[in-house]
Order: structure tokens, then C-alpha cells, then sequence
């Protein structure tokens, strides 16, 4: 039965190289004939489609392959698969309007989208043998195509089961996250995790929001559904969806998704990238910039802010609050620029004292000495200005544009002269 | 958005010639051979000279590896101005400015800086801001020479390569404005601008032969190619003084004799010309 359906396969493939020049019949006798001549089946197969008058190329060797197995730029695919939805759309080709055929094609692997070029004259539902297809990859998702040299046929129901659409799942790193993105497969590390409880709709609901990451970077995540997740666990997210949080792509999955523990040594990094990238992106987390300080703004140094909402006061006054006692505090506003853009960075406290060389109780002393808290302010702009720094944090994006809120920053000591002979070397 | 701040040598942004001007809210961009698109700049060098000009008006002269920015600061950059009056040159500076130009006449264009912010710094911050001019520099070299190959260049295919928009958009203007742009001229001057860094002579000699037959081409020598540079940077539009070239090259530990030779020898190369008695002018 076997060897029957493998000889039937040849006969087809040499029908279709042939056309209608010669029945079914005649062909699989010259096939049998050649075989029992000890010829090499695929020799055979050309002699007879020679003999025909038939075009040889349309003989190429396909190899059959399930949907999961497909990569991208394949040629001759055979698939055995169910049409799980078609639609027809009318381009222009050349000036001139041609109907084709697009949809999504399924198998016990999974799904994938799918354009014929030609009325093939499928259905939904329909069980198929597809022969002679191609493949591309657009967005990062192979496509399956049925050009001209592609043929089909109907094969009877019980050889695919029904399948379930779930849509494509598009395999991501962390450092993919973009806006829009949906079906998401991603293999992680969770760093943190919290549970909140929310309201939606009247309705108390838990979710788990955290940050995970991978080699390519971090991200921040909200689970919908409890899936028992706990730092430092390694799992595949398979069914997330990205949604934009002032800027920053962040994963998300709901109980629609599938959360399985793998065994995968994750090494999550921070991700180092230019202004340029950070700003075609809109936003991130775990971010490391590496740029000159360009300007230290107004509000830098020792302030004060209001006990009730931590606001910065404007001369002992709060926006909100009117005339409270200031609470004092030390932070940077500055602009960070690499030549490729320009980004706007806040340093808190720590790091604020950590470039002055002195904690808080020093400047507040310092500022009441100079009756004034400006001298904070200019001391700042003199360490910081066109130094170069490397700093890390998240960012946030309002109208005003990127915030990168800094987690650490470190002065950047270059080497120029070695940095010079290296790229010297490279040019001559 | 603010502008981004581009590192650019001083050779670089004199050569310029187009300018986009902006309205009231749009910024003007000076567009450089290689494709800068500058509102805004950051430079870091030799402060020279300075000399008031006009009413309340500052001119400085910043001198990096490969020439000499010109700064304006007047009334409405009051902290700059200070700063650059309080600065003894020579010393070095960092001016972080807005890209200016100015056209006395038709197919004149002289680029300046105006400068927002001006602070003293050390050679070290001067080194690090020369390797990563040069960095930058690279790229532009690397973009401009993508799009001259591509016929037409388009962002497209240029973002495709790996260069980002503001890049891509630059070069897209020169190629407009400037057509087949002299790459070659510029990668000597990147090359020149890093041996900069590297201490002694030594390792100049030690580069490939490559370098030597550049020079030769060029048919200057050293101190010729100094008192070129000296020249131009002196030169404000009349030419430059005889004096003035004779003091900075002084500075530069010429005397007066190579200097009577150097110069009489890029006279008769045609290189430079007496437009008036005691001034000179690159041709």
C-alpha cells in the first residue's frame, strides 16, 4: 500500500510535468516499465516527461514538510494540510487586475499564513495536497505561496484533523519588542514578579506584573492569569501580545497564552544601544546609554519638595499644597547626547550624591553656607558637563519627549589615543 | 524633540555651503559635504583667539586637527559670551552651539557657531571628543560612500544599510547639494585627525606605505600644508596677514624663514595668492 501511494506520487509529479500530453494510465505503464528496468525512479521520471514533450523543471524534486518545518526561501515544498481560511483579494499585476487567494493554512503542527497567485479552487475546510510551493518570511512569519508550477489536490478529510486557529506565532527576543506585536513566542527569565489585585468592571482581579528578560535585554511584563510564575524561573511564553506603557513595550499574556517551564540557562543583560534606536523604539527598560552630558537643566541640585505629594516646591510652594514645609532632596536633570540624538535623563538622590562626592547633610550645610542653594546647581553642571557617562535605567515618553530614569551611571573613562590606533588599523 | 548634538571637525562644517532655513519654530540645518544635517553642534578644541566685533559681539576662534571653528557670541547668549571673555586662550574648550552661516556675496558661505554653552575642559575630554568626531566621521564617510554607489540613493535603501534617519537624511541632501562629494579628501582627513592622537613621530613613520603616497600626490610639504591651514583659518574674507601667519606659526615652532619658503613655494603652486600686498588667500 506503502509502495503503491509513493508510485502514485511519482506518476503525479510526472502528469503535471507532461499536461494533459498523456493519461494517467499510459504513464504509470511507461513508469512500471522503467522501474522494472532497474532504472533510477527519478531518471525515469525525466525520461518519460522528455519523452512527452513535458517541461523537466516542473519535475523538481519536492520534499514534503510540515507546517512547522518550513523555513523561509524554500522551493518545491510539498504540504499536506487544511485550509483553515481563505479570502480572495483583487491586485494589480502589471497594470492589469488578477484575483488572488490568501489565507491560513493548518496541519497537526500548527498554522501559517498562506497566498495563491491562481484560483486553485479551494475552500475552507477543504483537506489538500499542495505541491511545488514556495516560501517567504515578511515581518518575521514564513508564508507559504502557491505560484504557477504549484498544483493541489483533495485528499479526504480524516488525513488532517481539524485544526485550531491560534494564530501565527511569531518567535521574538526581548530586544524584537515592538509596538503592535501579537502571538508572541519568547523563551525568558522572570526577574521580579509581584501580584496586584485590580478592579475591572466592578469585578476584584489579580494580575502579575514584573520584569523578565533575555540575552537581547529586559522588558516589563503583566500576566493576566495566574501562572504560578517566581523569579528566576525560565519559561516559553507562547500567545503574548506587546502593549505600549508611556513608550516602553511590555509584554503581555493572558490565560489564552501558554506558559510552560523550560531547562535553559537565560542570561539576562541590559541592552546597550544608541539614541537613535532608543528613540525609533519610543522607550525600554533596563536600557544602557553611553553619552556626553550636554546640559544640566534648571531644578538640578538640592530641592525641596512637599511632604504630601512630593512635588518639587516652587519657593516653598507647593502647586497643590500652597506654603508647606519642604522636605529636601537631591536630583539631576540633565541631557545626555551621543551624536546620534539627544535624551533627557533624571538621576534621584544616590546618584545625584555620588557625583557630587557628598551626601545629602553636606549640600544641605554647603547651600546654607552660600545662603543659597545654586551652589549645588553649579557644582553639579561642573562635574557633569561633557563628560562622558554611561547610564542605565527605564525610560518614560510624554509630550515633551524621552525620559531616561536612571538606575546607576557611571563615569565613562575613554582611552583616545588606543581607541584611535584601533580604528586606524581598521581603515588602513 | 531637542536637536542632536553632531561631532563634527572643524574642515568638515567650514565646508559647507548649504543651508536649510528654518521658520519660527523650525530650526535652521547647516548640511555638511558628508551629509551632517546641523542645528546643533558639539566641538571641543584650541581657543586661539577672541576679539570683539561690532557692538557687544564676541568672535572666537576654536582650532581642532584638521582647522578653525569660527564663534559668535553676543548679547542673547549672555553665559557664553561671559564664559568665552573670562577663558584666556590658548587654552582648551568645549562649545556645545547652534550652526550659523553667513553670505556676504553669491557662492560665499561662511559657517559659525553660536554658542549656548561654553566651559573649559583638559586634554583629555579634547582627545576623547577628537576620537569620537572621528567615529562619527567614519560613519558619514561609510553612508555618502553607499549612497554615491546607489543610483538613485533613496532613505530607504540607505536605513536598510544600518544608518539611522537623521544620518540617512543628511546624506540624502548632500548628494543633492553637493553631487559627487570628494570622499577620498575626507578620509585623509580622518586619518590625519587620529594620527593626531598618537604620541610622536614614531608611530607615524611605522603607518603603510599607503599614507606616503598621499603625501606625495599632494606635492606639499608639512610646513606648506600648516601655513595652508594657518591661512584659512586666519581668513575672514580679506585674506590673512602676513603678521598673523607668522605668529601662529611661530606658536607652531616655524620661523620666519621656512615660512618665507613655504609660502613662496605655494605661490608658485598657485595654492595661495597676495590679493592685497601683506595679506594671503587660498585659491
Amino acid at each position: 500500500m506503502a509502495e503503491n501511494s509513493e508510485l502514485n506520487r511519482h506518476v503525479d509529479d510526472v502528469l503535471r510535468a507532461v499536461g494533459n500530453k498523456a493519461g494517467r494510465d499510459e504513464i504509470e505503464k511507461e513508469l512500471e516499465n522503467y522501474l522494472n528496468k532497474k532504472v533510477p525512479v527519478e531518471v525515469a521520471k525525466q525520461g518519460i516527461v522528455k519523452k512527452y514533450g513535458g517541461n523537466i523543471r516542473e519535475l523538481m524534486v519536492c520534499v514534503q514538510k510540515t507546517l512547522e518545518e518550513l523555513k523561509p526561501g524554500e522551493k518545491n515544498v510539498d504540504i499536506l494540510c487544511r485550509i483553515v481560511s481563505v479570502n480572495e483579494r483583487k491586485v494589480s499585476v502589471n497594470n492589469q487586475e488578477k484575483t488572488i487567494f490568501y489565507g491560513i493554512l493548518g496541519d497537526q503542527t500548527g498554522t501559517k499564513p498562506f497566498t495563491a497567485w491562481d484560483d486553485f479552487n479551494i475552500d475552507k475546510n477543504d483537506v489538500i495536497m499542495i505541491r511545488n510551493a514556495y516560501t517567504n518570511e515578511y515581518q518575521g512569519i514564513i508564508q507559504v505561496n502557491l505560484g504557477k508550477g504549484a498544483s493541489v489536490t483533495k485528499e479526504s478529510q480524516d488525513r488532517v484533523p481539524s485544526v485550531e486557529y491560534k494564530g501565527t506565532i511569531k518567535r521574538g527576543n526581548v530586544a524584537d519588542f515592538r509596538e503592535g506585536l501579537k502571538n508572541i513566542s519568547a523563551d525568558v527569565k522572570i526577574i521580579s514578579v509581584q501580584e496586584r489585585k485590580i478592579n475591572v468592571k466592578g469585578v476584584e482581579k489579580k494580575i502579575y506584573p514584573g520584569v523578565l528578560g533575555d540575552e537581547t535585554g529586559k522588558a516589563r511584563f503583566t500576566a493576566w492569569h495566574d501562572f504560578g510564575l517566581k523569579e528566576n524561573d525560565t519559561i516559553k511564553i507562547i500567545g503574548g501580545y506587546i502593549k505600549i506603557n508611556r513608550g516602553r513595550p511590555e509584554l503581555n499574556f493572558d490565560e489564552k497564552a501558554r506558559v510552560e517551564k523550560i531547562e535553559k540557562e537565560i542570561n539576562v543583560t541590559d541592552r546597550k544601544m544608541s539614541i537613535s534606536e532608543l528613540t525609533k523604539i519610543g522607550g525600554g527598560f533596563g536600557i544602557v546609554i553611553d553619552g556626553v552630558i550636554l546640559d544640566v537643566k534648571n531644578g538640578s541640585g538640592l530641592i525641596f519638595r512637599c511632604p504630601e505629594c512630593k512635588r518639587s516646591l516652587q519657593k516653598g510652594v507647593c502647586v497643590v499644597h500652597g506654603k508647606v514645609e519642604g522636605v529636601p532632596d537631591l536630583r539631576t536633570k540633565a541631557v545626555v547626547d551621543d551624536g546620534t540624538g539627544a535624551l533627557s535623563i533624571l538621576f534621584g538622590r544616590e546618584i545625584t550624591e555620588k557625583i557630587l562626592g557628598k551626601n545629602i547633610e553636606e549640600c544641605k550645610k554647603a547651600a546654607q553656607e552660600k545662603m543659597s542653594t545654586d551652589t549645588i546647581a553649579e557644582e553639579l553642571t561642573d562635574k557633569l558637563l561633557t563628560r562622558n557617562m554611561e547610564v542605565n535605567g527605564y525610560t518614560l515618553k510624554d509630550d515633551y519627549g524621552i525620559t531616561l530614569i536612571a538606575s546607576d551611571a557611571e563615569f565613562l573613562k575613554k582611552n583616545a589615543k588606543e581607541e584611535a590606533e584601533k580604528m586606524l588599523e581598521e581603515i588602513l | 524633540m531637542r536637536e542632536t548634538a553632531w561631532r563634527v571637525f572643524a574642515e568638515e562644517f567650514n565646508n559647507a555651503t548649504y543651508e536649510i532655513k528654518g521658520g519660527e519654530k523650525q530650526a535652521s540645518y547647516v548640511v555638511t559635504p558628508l551629509g551632517a544635517k546641523i542645528s546643533r553642534l558639539f566641538i571641543v578644541g584650541v581657543l586661539t583667539e577672541k576679539e570683539t566685533v561690532g557692538e557687544n559681539m564676541l568672535r572666537a576662534r576654536i582650532s581642532d586637527p584638521t582647522g578653525v571653528f569660527t564663534v559668535y557670541a553676543g548679547q542673547y547668549q549672555p553665559l557664553a559670551a561671559q564664559k568665552l571673555t573670562e577663558i584666556k586662550p590658548p587654552a582648551f574648550v568645549a562649545v556645545i552651539g547652534k550652526s550659523k552661516t553667513y553670505s556676504p556675496e553669491e557662492d560665499v558661505v561662511y559657517t559659525s557657531v553660536r554658542p549656548e554653552i561654553v566651559k573649559e575642559v583638559d586634554a583629555d575630554v579634547r582627545d576623547v571628543w577628537v576620537v569620537e568626531t572621528c567615529r562619527h566621521m567614519k560613519r558619514r564617510i561609510e553612508a555618502i560612500s553607499e549612497a554615491l554607489k546607489m543610483n538613485p540613493p533613496t532613505i530607504e535603501k540607505l536605513t536598510s544599510l544600518g544608518f539611522n534617519r537623521n544620518l540617512t537624511e543628511g546624506v540624502m541632501l548632500a548628494v543633492e547639494n553637493y553631487g559627487n562629494v570628494d570622499v577620498e579628501k575626507y578620509s585623509e582627513m580622518l586619518i590625519e585627525a587620529l594620527r593626531y592622537l598618537l604620541p610622536g613621530s614614531e608611530e607615524i613613520e611605522t603607518l603603510p606605505q599607503k599614507q606616503e603616497v598621499i603625501t606625495e600626490e599632494k606635492k606639499e610639504t608639512e610646513d606648506e600644508k600648516k601655513i595652508v591651514e594657518m591661512i584659512e583659518a586666519l581668513d575672514t574674507g580679506k585674506g590673512a596677514s602676513w603678521e598673523k601667519i607668522l605668529e601662529m606659526a611661530e606658536e607652531n615652532g616655524m620661523d620666519k624663514d621656512r615660512v618665507e619658503e613655504a609660502v613662496n613655494s605655494l605661490m608658485d603652486k598657485g595654492i595661495v595668492y597676495e590679493p592685497i600686498l601683506g595679506r594671503l588667500k587660498k585659491i
